[in-house]
């Protein structure tokens, strides 16, 4: 079951690929912060669904939303002078590691026997239903 | 749970698509960045080589009417005469290459050792200002030719920077900077010794020397012809009038 959404990644680059977005140049910055949060996004998403607390609505708005606020966000500190750009990488960056180590956690609890079991959440049908 | 599956496929295909375009776009900066870098360059060298084209022509075409001028010279007394002033004229205005005795002045920036990484880099370079100070100088101590880096210096010469360049005869220089004057040895070097520029290059630790050539035996300082443009829109001589 992971590797659909695996598969989907894999479509979404190469259709990057093969249509070129025109984005102007002055705006790179601003992308490259949407880009984080989408990864944060999906990060999230996928820890949720292993922890079998997953919400379509929350992932799909969490997605589109931190996406545009942090660009907005960015922009918005270009013109103030404040560097808010590199408030939302720490935050992102912070939050994509604690997503990453996260999803370890249950991967191992998942997979080792002797690990011990993290939370009951872990052991929702979710789990199984994903990694299948 | 299939509703499930296809959200998160929509977001890691949302995620693949503007991950890839943003790396595009980096790309597409980096890549701007070096080609205009490199066509800057090229274009400079290109000039640079259409320059040394042009000047090797002009003094083939200069070479070609010395020697219709000298057999002219030979033929009649009153355009002979003409002939040997105009020569004359030509030699002080630096058409002509020169040799003689003199003064060799070298300067250098500082070995990168001997520069200490706090200190102000532009400390530690010579400057345009110290190219032109010791030729004043020079000419104080009545130098008759100088030429730097073998760039004659004439009357309309300028000694300026652009950037961490210093153009003479609008031609690039490039460290050692190598200045000779044709004079009275003696002279030449009284002013230069009297120089404070040159002074405070010596004892602030430049590598700079100078070297005189005092007989006429051998090795002689050869001074090079000016070999750029000299036309003129704008000077009217009164005596035309």
């Amino acid at each position: 079951m992971w590797i659909i959404p695996v598969l989907g990644l894999i479509c979404g680059a190469l259709l990057g690929s093969i249509i070129s977005l025109q984005i102007p140049i002055t705006y790179a910055k601003y992308l490259s912060i949407a880009v984080l949060a989408s990864m944060d996004s999906v990060l999230g998403g996928s820890r949720s669904a292993i922890e079998g607390r997953f919400s379509s609505l929350v992932l799909l708005s969490g997605l589109v939303c931190n996406a545009l606020a942090a660009a907005v966000l960015a922009y918005l500190g270009d013109r103030l002078g404040v560097d808010l750009y590199t408030a939302a990488i720490i935050v992102f960056g912070i939050r994509i590691f604690t997503n990453l180590s996260a999803i370890r956690h249950l991967l191992m609890a998942k997979y080792i026997k002797s690990y011990p079991q993290p939370s009951e959440t872990a052991k929702n049908n979710m789990v199984k239903d994903i990694l299948r | 749970m299939h509703k499930k599956i296809i959200t998160l496929t929509i977001a890691c295909f949302l995620l693949g698509l503007v991950l890839i375009s943003q790396i595009r776009l980096e790309d597409s900066i980096k890549d701007n960045t070096v080609n205009s870098n490199e066509v800057l360059v090229n274009l400079v060298n290109n000039l640079e080589s259409e320059i040394a084209m042009r000047e090797t022509y002009l003094s083939t075409i200069r070479q070609q009417i010395d020697e219709v001028s000298a057999s002219i010279s030979n033929d009649e007394t009153e355009l002979g005469e003409m002939q040997k002033h105009l020569t004359e004229l030509r030699t002080i205005a630096g058409y002509t290459p020169l040799e003689g005795i003199g003064i060799t002045v070298t300067l250098d920036d500082m070995p990168s050792t001997a520069v200490n990484q706090t200190n102000d880099a532009s400390l530690s370079i010579i400057h345009y200002q110290d190219l032109l100070y010791i030729v004043n100088d020079l000419k104080r101590g009545e130098a008759e030719a100088i030429s730097i880096n073998d760039q004659r210096i004439i009357a309309t010469s300028e000694i300026r920077c652009v950037g961490n360049t210093i153009l003479v005869n609008t031609t690039r220089l490039a460290p050692p900077y190598v200045i000779k004057a044709i004079g009275n040895p003696a002279a030449l070097q009284n002013a230069l010794q009297s120089s404070s520029t040159y002074e405070r290059l010596k004892f602030g630790g430049f590598p700079v020397s100078h070297e005189l050539t005092t007989t006429y035996s051998n090795n002689l300082i050869q001074i090079p012809a000016y070999v750029g443009n000299y036309s003129t829109s704008y000077i009217k001589s009164e005596d035309e009038e």
